[in-house]
């Protein structure tokens, strides 16, 4: 099989010939090439260059391009203030947010008068003055022509590229980054009606652009990005009220539209796991960080969904070369049993990953991956 | 329900914001012993704890409450000004260490901390070594919390440490750190002394230092 047939029979749970790797690549493509991160962030093309070297070198089966450490995108939609290595941070640092809110309390009903591009433009006002709604609908059609050019660049490689479209995630998610957690918390507590009626209101409308854009990149998974709704941060009852119908929403349109949602799971997602059984056969990518119980993953999920994961940052950083090969080995031969895996890293590789350690993963799969 | 506490605290426990806004008003038009007060609030805080441990309550919990107690204690402070004695359980340093600017889990762990009785020096977020070292040499603290969630900035974590060793505050102190990118392991390897996994865990810390 090539890279393309071992990932498309992966993810369908056919047994591909042999597990296929993909770290989750963003800053770590700067550590290797050399650029900074500055650049790697704010120019295109020195970051596709970097991804292509990087994911080619380490003969990795699929790919991100580096769009998590991609400023534009960023900008445009993730709801927080963005330092950026370069502008905000020295060159060589990576990106961070800052845990300022900058949505108000009466933006929920902003939302539900008006809709989500006039709250979209409130919002955004607040947090980028510089940007007008116009200026970012020009960056995100500029921002998609460039995935498709890279998305393409990849495919000629002989990759795969990962996600076709780095969605904004559920409501839940999405508020929790423009209110700040602590105001959050406490609309968690005094209003779910409120947030549960704007979160219908813009999973109905960010589902269309979602759609829109995959329509565009040709890439044909979305990733969604789930951390605060997770059972370190809220209770069963508030993940059946306020997260979960927008997952069973995202996942039945986007499912019959032919695409694959892919759920980055941050931090420990071991007790919602059961959640996840309910999505359609074959259908789903779930990553898991290296905090979540993987190999529980496999006793609940491995019948359902794709795997993907955990190689953790500490262990990529400051770990040895054969504790890494160890700890490959140990998913490959439990969570790789039967199909149902890709190797990859918990969440994303860390900057200061070593080489070594970096190759280790493609030579545990290269090793003892095979089917 | 832990028997036994006041109705106030139970209150709070209970996350019913409107039943304990209204009884901790009516104490305050009584005129009740401030010292009395806190110690109902600490009470069901405590009980929160409690059930975030018991896997009931989550960090949604904890931050809930932490929010009604501090209101709580805000207004409260001015009263206590009168009162004698000091009702601090102990200091603590916390920030999140230079490199990082990350303040969701030390800000969460400040808030438990003060909901225990603990005074918190908060150095804050992007903290060079100095800042801790100078907090902890202008304070009375046995405890520091070093906070991380990125794996570059152990580089940091390791300069702070050495700096509170070079300091000659080392016997002094005790170095508990936590955040995404720290275990067990990488507490040990970098010289800390304690691995706090979440902000309950910080305050049975801050409870054993200070009992010790």
């Amino acid at each position: 099989m090539n890279s393309v047939e071992r990932i498309e029979a992966v993810i369908a749970l056919e047994m591909p010939d042999r597990v296929p790797v993909s770290p989750l690549l963003d800053h770590w493509a700067a550590t290797y090439t050399g650029i900074t991160n500055a650049e790697l962030m704010a120019d295109p093309e020195k970051r596709i260059q970097a991804v292509l070297k990087t994911a080619t070198n380490f003969r990795w089966d699929m790919t991100y391009i580096a769009d998590t450490a991609n400023a534009k995108l960023l900008r445009i939609g993730v709801p927080q203030l963005l330092r950026q290595p370069g502008i905000d941070l020295p060159a060589t640092e990576i990106h961070q947010f800052e845990e300022k809110g900058f949505m108000r309390v009466e933006d929920y009903d902003l939302l539900l008068a008006e809709g989500l591009l006039a709250f979209l433009e409130t919002l955004f006002a607040r947090i980028y003055p510089e940007m007008s709604m116009e200026s970012t609908l020009v960056d995100l059609a500029d921002a998609i022509l460039i995935l498709c050019d890279h998305f393409r660049r990849v495919e000629e490689a002989g990759i795969v590229p990962a996600v076709g479209f780095i969605s904004p995630g559920v409501a839940f998610e999405f508020f929790s980054f423009a209110r700040g957690i602590t105001e959050f918390f406490l609309d968690l507590h005094r209003r779910p009606e409120k947030i549960r009626a704007a979160a219908k209101i813009m999973r109905e409308e960010f589902l269309a652009l979602m759609l829109d854009a995959i329509s565009k990149t040709g890439v044909r998974r979305i990733f969604f990005g789930c951390a605060r709704s997770s059972p370190v941060f809220i209770s069963p009852k508030h993940f059946e009220e306020l997260v979960l119908p927008d997952l069973e929403f995202y996942v039945d349109a986007l499912v019959q539209a032919g695409i694959t949602p892919w759920f980055h799971c941050d931090t420990d997602w071991t007790d919602f796991l059961h959640y996840f059984q309910r999505f359609p056969h074959a259908k789903c990518v779930i990553e898991l960080d290296g905090s979540t119980d993987i190999f529980k993953a496999k006793e609940i999920l491995g019948d359902t969904i794709v795997i993907k994961g955990d190689v953790p940052a500490t262990l990529t950083s400051v770990g040895t070369k054969d504790e890494v090969l160890a700890y490959c080995r140990h998913l490959i031969e439990k969570v790789g049993k039967g199909g149902g895996f890709i190797l990859g890293s918990g969440c994303s590789l860390p900057a200061n990953a070593k080489v070594e350690n970096v190759l280790a993963l493609t030579e545990a799969v290269e090793e003892w991956g095979w089917y | 329900m832990k028997p036994g506490i006041s109705e106030l605290a139970r209150a709070l426990a209970d996350l019913e914001e409107e039943k304990f806004t209204a009884l901790f008003n009516d104490y305050l038009r009584r005129q009740i012993d401030p010292l009395m007060i806190v110690d109902e609030l600490y009470a069901g805080m405590d009980d929160v704890g409690r059930l975030y441990k018991e896997g009931e309550y989550f960090l949604s919990e904890l931050v809930f409450s932490g929010e009604l107690f501090k209101n709580a204690m805000q207004k409260i402070k001015p009263l206590l000004m009168s009162t004698e004695g000091n009702i601090s359980a102990g200091t603590v340093v916390m920030g999140t260490v230079q490199g990082d600017i990350h303040e969701l889990g030390k800000n969460i762990v400040n808030t438990m901390l003060e909901c225990s009785g603990f005074e918190v020096i908060d150095v804050g977020v992007d903290a060079p070594a100095e800042k801790f070292v100078k907090a902890l040499k202008q304070s009375d603290a046995s405890l520091v919390g070093m906070s991380l969630l990125l794996t570059t900035a152990y580089e940091s974590l390791k300069q702070t440490i050495e700096a509170i060793d070079k300091s000659g505050l080392r016997e002094r102190v005790t170095i508990m750190i936590g955040g995404g990118s720290v275990n067990e392991k990488i507490c040990k390897q970098f010289g800390g002394d304690f691995y706090g996994r979440d902000a309950t865990q910080a305050v049975d810390i801050a409870r054993q230092v200070y009992a010790s």
